[in-house]
């Protein structure tokens, strides 16, 4: 007797004794190894599976999705339940954001120094949609436990919404947490370009000489809209021509596809490598970095660009969350700004850190959305 | 020689061991992620910044590196064998690849995969280390005006991907060029065709449309049709490539390995472009241009050299400029950036350790991940003998994860689901979806492009004409549409009166 039944393909019967035999394909090698262990009716069940051309009979289906539902109520098993205490799981934190640009960056640089606070992991996640609004909606709707945290720059809360119909309000959806670091918009052109100093690209652009081409990151932002005004204060006349996003500027002024170009502190590399020239901070106050480099107060324009020019990035809330949690995400997070790894973040990327809270931060985006407004009423003809 | 001395450097730091381990880890990392559709190197890369951080710099960027180009690699491992292609760039490898393995040629289509994106890679490095400054320079030269006539001359290359009827494959492409008008327009700030939903703010995302129109059709189309089972089992010719395979494809490979390298490395938009104009090229240069789309495996060679090559010359304008080419560039700059290396033009002087390192690193990976990837060959090719009743749960599994894993948005997975069932409506009724693809990418570049020059140029259509290089995009546009006129008149019998 051969002792157990041993399964075979293609009909023949195979020997236990035969198992030096190479397997000639994977099935049979999986055939093989069953039959070695055991043929219980499960066994011979996952051997007929695999080698197929047996109907599956009523009693394999339900097992298969009985199988299943288990396997999926398990997995959901562990995010049902949790101690009280916050944080008792992951939390997550959204960047409204594709990976690579500042937002993300620095997530990922904060995200871990928080969960060393709090004690549980922060994942950071990508969702990307809709300058950024897609996220702050997603969070308007998500409960106020303190488990979904998001980052945004200002322009997602203070313009944005003017282009689109919002799913939140900005002054009521949101627990504002702490605005982070400071972004600065400057002016910049290529550096071999004739204008040396604002006054004279301001000179250049007053008179009947050629137009000038302007480079901005998009249509109506913030940066276009400080140029505007500064267009309308100064009597200058420029073309505006939108590229999508700094990187974009940066090439076209390099490639002189463009005279001048709004810019940020990531451009700075290329500043102080020579091969780009800053002339205007486009802010009321100059920049440590540039302390050469004069600002709109400097030329005399003593128009805000809250809201426009003035970028910041911080983190944010759904509203509602309880006193004892947002005290505690608030000192994890002041704990992560005051990191080492943070600070260094900052210094390479030279954006100012500056830490606003509450209320302060949420004063700050509601002017800036209104400033924002109104700027874009006067030069949207829509 | 100077350039002899960075060399030698180059592989000094690139042969430590550690340096040697980091590669490795990517390219390994690269592959997997690259087999699964959706999830790419992107997210993977800033998944794995803050592990990067406990490592030196050189090294954080060789493995980052390595993940991107081994992505591309893996990529066309599930366009071939499922017809599920991870992002634009692999469409192409999917209509002649996919091809291919239905007739048991899976073995010979992803050896020569390989073995093209390497000697392609190796080209790319070549070239890379003689002349990245001044070419870097040459990208530069690339202004909206020049864009637009680079997709004019895409646009037009959309005729060369018709299979049968030219009309089908136009109504698909204008098709593909409204889908990509659905969005905010950078351009007015305005949004168009969204129907108030924010989903719809940033369009619709190409990789689920792809993933839908390939991948989930032809599983629709598997699965309606019974006798799928016995078409899978069809025998295995050859795990690699044989003779004639590579005397057919050396052509393509050299041609794909040029033509990538120079539309790689423009900014913003060449990558995808080289790749359809790779299939187009050769299907043109064929004596039997009607059999592409087959399996013909100068489809598969072509378009992937193409790729590789494109992959590793983005790569200049960061390491020279320290301008980004595309999304991953970017992330890999952030990388950079968090390392204390200042991404720009001083690169090169201040860190020459990481500049020639990076760079002959990129040879070194592309080595590895041939080592790699051959020997899976035929464990890949052994998945197709699975039943499929088995195997389609888990195509349909993977494109799911793959769509949700872009951007963490179950909207794409819609999307791909719709997209699914139009491409097996489309495939019944005789609808080509690759022009669509084609159309979809060229299509917004095109329209931004075109709204950016007639901007600077203050409404003349001129300034086309006016720029050398832009003037001689649509000068070839212009003479291969002359070509074809004069060839189809030529063919044409003459009108014999009744």
């Amino acid at each position: 007797m051969r002792g157990r039944a041993s399964f075979d393909e293609e009909g023949g019967e195979y020997r236990r004794s035969e198992q030096r035999v190479r397997a000639r394909s994977f099935r049979s090698m999986i055939a093989r190894g069953h039959c070695l262990i055991k043929t219980r009716p499960s066994h011979r069940f996952i051997q007929s599976f695999l080698k197929g051309g047996m109907d599956m009979t009523k009693k394999k289906a339900q097992l298969t999705c009985v199988f299943f539902v288990i396997l999926a109520v398990m997995l959901s098993w562990g995010t049902a339940f949790g101690k009280d205490d916050y944080p008792n799981k992951t939390i997550e934190f959204w960047v409204g954001f594709v990976p690579g640009g500042n937002s993300d960056t620095f997530a990922r640089v904060l995200g871990p120094k928080i969960s060393e606070v709090l004690g549980q992991p922060v994942i950071v996640v990508n969702k990307p949609g809709a300058m950024g609004t897609l996220a702050m909606a997603l969070l308007a709707k998500s409960p106020p436990d303190g488990y979904k945290i998001v980052t945004c720059p200002n322009s997602s809360l203070t313009s944005a919404p003017h282009f689109e119909k919002v799913e939140f309000d900005i002054a009521n959806d949101f627990t504002y947490l702490a605005k982070l670091y400071d972004i600065t918009v400057m002016l910049g052109v290529p550096a071999d370009s004739p204008f040396k100093t604002i006054q004279d690209l301001l000179t250049h652009a007053k008179s009947d000489q050629r137009k000038l081409i302007l480079a901005t990151w998009g249509n109506f932002s913030g940066a276009h809209l400080a140029t505007e005004e500064m267009s309308t204060y100064t009597g200058a006349k420029w073309e505006h021509v939108p590229y999508k996003g700094e990187a974009a500027v940066v090439t076209a002024l390099l490639g002189k596809h463009a005279d001048f170009g709004s810019l940020t502190e990531n451009s700075l590399p290329h500043i102080k490598a020579g091969t780009l020239r800053p002339l205007l901070i486009l802010s009321q106050k100059r920049l440590s970095a540039l302390p050469d480099v004069p600002c709109l107060k400097d030329i005399g324009l003593t128009f805000s660009v809250a809201g426009m020019t003035e970028a910041y990035e911080g983190i944010m809330a759904p509203k509602g969350l309880p006193k004892n949690v947002h005290d505690k995400l608030l000192n994890a997070i002041k704990v992560a700004w005051d990191s080492k790894e943070f600070k260094e973040a900052c210094e390479k990327t030279n954006f100012k850190r500056t830490f606003v809270i509450g209320e302060d931060y949420r004063q700050l985006v509601i002017a800036g959305n209104k400033a924002v407004g109104e700027a874009l009423a006067k030069y949207k003809k829509q | 020689m100077e350039l002899l001395d960075h060399i030698l450097m180059g592989f000094q730091v690139c042969l430590q061991p550690s340096n040697l381990l980091w590669a490795f880890v990517g390219c390994l990392i690269g592959t997997l992620i690259g087999v699964l559709p959706g999830l790419g190197p992107t997210a993977t890369i800033s998944l794995l910044l803050p592990m990067s951080y406990q490592i030196s710099p050189v090294g954080a960027i060789i493995m980052l590196s390595g993940v991107y180009y081994g992505a591309m690699y893996g990529g066309s491992t599930t366009s071939i064998l499922m017809n599920i292609p991870g992002e634009a760039a692999s469409v192409v490898t999917c209509l002649d690849g996919y091809q291919m393995a239905k007739k048991g040629r899976a073995g010979a289509a992803l050896g020569m995969s390989a073995f093209g994106s390497f000697i392609a890679g190796s080209f790319a490095t070549f070239m890379m280390v003689l002349i990245a400054p001044p070419l870097a320079q040459f990208a530069l030269k690339f202004g909206p005006v020049e864009y637009t006539a680079l997709m004019v001359l895409g646009l037009y290359i959309v005729t060369f991907l018709v299979k049968q009827s030219m009309l089908k494959s136009l109504i698909v492409a204008v098709f593909g060029i409204f889908l990509s008008c659905i969005g905010i327009d950078s351009i007015s700030g305005t949004s168009r065709l969204t129907f108030g939903k924010l989903d719809l703010l940033d369009g619709i995302g190409l990789a689920p449309i792809a993933m839908g129109l390939f991948g989930i059709s032809e599983v629709l189309i598997n699965i309606e049709e019974k006798a799928k089972a016995e078409i899978l089992k069809v025998k295995i010719e050859s795990y690699f490539p044989t003779k004639n395979d590579w005397k057919r494809s050396a052509g393509p490979v050299s041609r794909g390995s040029v033509l990538g390298f120079f539309l790689g490395i423009i900014p913003g938009g060449g990558g995808v472009l080289a790749s359809f104009m790779s299939y187009a090229i050769e299907k043109r240069l064929h004596k039997n241009p009607e059999l592409f789309g087959t399996g013909m495996i100068e489809g598969l060679a072509g378009p992937e050299s193409a790729n590789n090559s494109g992959v590793q010359a983005s790569f200049i304008p960061l390491l020279t400029l320290g301008i980004p080419t595309n999304v991953v560039i970017a992330v890999l700059m952030g990388a950079m950036l968090i390392h204390g290396i200042q991404p720009g033009p001083q690169i090169i002087s201040e860190h020459p350790d990481l500049f020639w390192g990076v760079m002959t690193s990129m040879y070194l990976g592309n080595a590895m991940l041939v080592i790699l990837n051959l020997p899976l060959i035929p464990l890949w090719v052994q998945l197709l003998k699975v039943r499929y009743g088995l195997l389609f749960p888990l195509i349909l599994l993977f494109c799911l994860i793959g769509s949700y894993s872009i951007n963490n948005s179950t909207f794409d997975i819609l999307v791909m689901l719709i997209s699914g069932i139009a491409g097996y409506f489309m495939r019944k009724t005789d609808y080509d979806s690759t022009p669509l693809i084609l159309a979809y990418v060229l299509g917004s570049m095109f329209e931004t492009s075109l709204r950016q020059s007639l901007i600077m140029s203050g409404g003349s259509f001129l300034i086309f004409f006016q720029k050398p290089i832009a003037a001689v995009f649509l000068g070839v546009v212009i003479v291969l549409v002359v070509f074809s006129i004069f060839r189809r008149s030529k063919t044409k019998k003459p009108a014999i009166p009744a």
